[in-house]
């Protein structure tokens, strides 16, 4: 029960950038391979205002994330838009120059050693058969709240609705009246502030280097893949799925020292069994 | 008449020029280490090399020529270290190259082979190059093998009562290097191994395989990890409440316990050292000076010394070339020779006709027919997120552990 637990706690971190993830390749149509950057960069946003300037833990967490929305909009506006009637493979390439940039100012900002925020150290709790410390248990609380969060803002919203219309067909959606440029510019900064937050939690899970963003992004595409590209519920479920799967290979001696080639075993055994993922209703975006 | 001695003048000083701007030009070493990347705490110790450089050229330089450090990047990946290498040697034209780390040396040794140029590493501690067919002719080392220092692991291990351990190390080159030493050491002492855990690099956890490593209650771990996946297990290690004594390696560093404090309380580590002694409190303080900060960083001795034994060489030589310092390396470093310390008395002696023998801060640097040298070692505890040295081990307290690891090797 304990290794569950653990797993809950891994998978819970990935949840919340999955889903934004998600929901990025589903209305922008394409794999952002700068996910990963963005969600680290924000955390070291954090770690700029927290540590270097001394403010408080969560005002430098609300500040990095409305920067975080910001820089979405701008990357969109800057690289992606003007891009996006090249097609998919255009973008994803954008995306990786993007990524290369990103993760090149954080090294030469901040450099290639871990950091960690200016919060106190933690011990952990005993509940039942977990062992978890009060801001794991925070994470996993917010990471959840915020998914239902972003699946209630779709369902129950306007703009959810449009982003909706917009992912399924970009014309139609147009001559229905849906303003499909702010819907763009939405679901950047909806995506971007996900991406920003889950690498704030996966800071203060884990550690936080230049690489932590790239590593994670392996991990989330396996999440993706496993719970069906474009499907929300699914890449929640993908994501505590990898989650437990690594930990519990971290219990088998053969398998521990391939922890994160076993998240892509299990994807790839699922693009061959079931290629739309788990949840997914057909393949693709 | 005039004119004629003004042309043939012109002529000669052209003639000449070449000459003087060849005897001018500078004695370029190379310096290969990881300056970014997850290792680039180790590039520290280039400043070593600096404070070298500068006692070189304050001395008169290598036969009236200023030695100049150049640097080139590995980030700690062979295809990278591979680039620098060439950039080095072919476009800097370096009379030879210190560096670089355990991880990448072996993908530089064909450039150096082909090149007929010295590397010697003041860092790369590797058991593969206990061996190497290229060691001890083209690859030196001015610091020990993983072999010493994995032995001083397991001397420490006993020395703090241990009766049974458990090996927690990285899947990479550098820490399957030292667990090649630890696991036949322990095995030569009867200490039991009751845990053997190895972690891939960059996963998001390491719980599972804590617990794992901690269920048949070890009295000390030995250990080597990377910063980024030591500063992960030793929160994790704090936040399940699990106590056990932590012995690493050179690893344990002061980044490392600058970025793993609080968790990493305690920890210990086993470094390649000096004696301390008045010279090297008076070195240290020099090398001080040139980094303005305090502190010796990781493997700094080392790297002096490799400096060293390259300028040493060249003098010793009538020729400033690659071929004179894998010509005389030997000759200046090992005995017999009369014992120097920096690269100024051993100057003055060789240009006397004298032989000479350079004892480093590092350590003697007599090397083996393999290139190998045996540096000392230091027992360090983290305390306050600082490196705090609390001992010293010699080669008499580590050797005999060596000795029945490389029988148990062979």
């Amino acid at each position: 029960m304990i290794y569950l637990g653990f797993g809950i706690i891994t998978g819970a971190v990935l949840a919340l950038p999955a889903v934004g993830l998600s929901l990025l390749c589903r209305n922008a149509k394409f794999f952002n391979l700068a996910y990963g950057d963005q969600l680290g960069l924000t955390a070291y946003l954090v770690l700029f205002f927290n540590v270097s300037l001394g403010l408080n833990f969560l005002t430098s967490v609300g500040l990095s994330l409305i920067i975080s929305a910001m820089l979405g909009i701008f990357f969109y506006w800057i690289i992606f838009k003007p891009l996006r009637e090249h097609g998919g493979l255009i973008l994803l390439v954008a995306s990786l120059g993007l990524a290369f940039i990103i993760h090149n100012t954080e090294l030469a900002i901040w450099g290639p050693n871990p950091q960690k925020f200016n919060i106190p150290f933690e011990t952990g709790l005993r509940l039942g058969p977990f062992i978890v410390t009060p801001i794991q248990l925070t994470v996993i609380g917010l990471s959840l709240a915020m998914t239902g969060g972003i699946f209630a803002l779709l369902r129950y919203t306007g703009i959810g609705r449009a982003m909706r219309a917009t992912s399924d067909n970009i014309e139609l959606a147009a001559i229905k009246g849906v303003d499909t440029e702010r819907t763009f510019i939405w679901t950047w900064v909806i995506c971007s502030a996900t991406a920003g937050l889950g690498g704030v939690f996966l800071a203060l899970i884990t550690t936080l280097t230049p690489w932590t963003g790239f590593t994670a992004l392996l991990l989330l595409f396996a999440a993706l893949i496993l719970g069906g590209v474009g499907n929300l519920l699914g890449a929640l479920v993908g994501a505590l799925i990898i989650g437990m799967a690594s930990e519990c290979a971290g219990i088998i001696p053969v398998l521990a020292p391939y922890k994160i080639a076993i998240a892509f075993a299990i994807m790839c055994i699922c693009l061959v069994v079931r290629p739309s993922g788990i949840l997914g209703k057909e393949r693709g975006f | 008449m005039k004119g004629k001695v003004f042309f043939i003048s012109l002529v000669f000083i052209f003639m000449i020029m070449p000459l003087s701007v060849v005897h001018a030009k500078a004695v370029k070493v190379g310096v290969l280490l990881p300056y970014t990347g997850p290792l680039a705490w180790v590039c520290e110790c280039a400043h070593a090399v600096d404070l070298a450089v500068k006692e070189i050229n304050e001395a008169g330089g290598v036969h009236g020529d200023k030695v100049k450090k150049v640097e080139a990047d590995t980030e700690g990946k062979a295809d990278a270290s591979v680039a620098g290498a060439r950039k080095l040697l072919d476009v800097d034209k370096v009379l030879a190259i210190i560096g670089p780390t355990s991880v990448t040396i072996r993908s530089v040794i064909p450039l150096g082979v082909e090149r007929k140029t010295l590397i010697i590493s003041p860092t790369a501690g590797t058991t593969a190059l206990d061996k190497d067919p290229h060691g001890g002719k083209i690859v030196f080392r001015t610091v020990s093998s993983d072999t010493v220092m994995g032995s001083g692991i397991v001397y420490h291990a006993i020395s703090l009562g241990a009766k049974k351990v458990a090996l927690f190390f990285e899947d990479s080159e550098s820490a399957a290097s030292i667990k090649g030493v630890v696991k036949p050491g322990c095995k030569a002492k009867g200490l039991q191994i009751v845990g053997d855990v190895s972690i891939t690099p960059g996963a998001p956890s390491y719980r599972s395989e804590l617990l794992r490593l901690t269920k048949n209650k070890p009295d000390a771990i030995l250990y080597e990890l990377a910063p980024p996946e030591g500063a992960i297990v030793f929160k994790e290690w704090t936040e399940l409440g699990l106590t056990g004594q932590w012995i690493g390696t050179d690893f344990v560093n002061d980044k490392f316990a600058e970025f793993t404090w609080p968790a990493s309380k305690g920890v210990r580590g086993i470094n390649p050292a000096a004696l301390i002694s008045p010279r090297y409190k008076a070195w240290a303080k020099d090398l001080q000076a040139v980094t303005g900060k305090p502190g010796v960083a990781q493997f700094s001795e080392n790297a002096y010394d490799a400096m060293n034994i390259i300028a040493l060489a060249l003098e010793a030589s009538t020729k400033v070339n690659r071929k004179a310092i894998l010509d005389n390396i030997r000759k200046v470093s090992s005995p017999p020779g009369e014992k120097v310390n920096n690269f100024s008395e051993g100057a003055k002696l060789l240009r006397q006709g004298k032989d000479i023998d350079y004892d480093g801060v590092a350590g003697s640097q007599d090397f083996d027919k393999y290139g190998n040298s045996i540096t000392f070692l230091r027992v360090v505890v983290i305390e306050g997120g600082k490196l705090k040295r609390i001992g010293t081990l010699t080669d008499k307290e580590v050797g005999p552990i060596v000795t029945e690891v490389l029988k148990l090797r062979k």
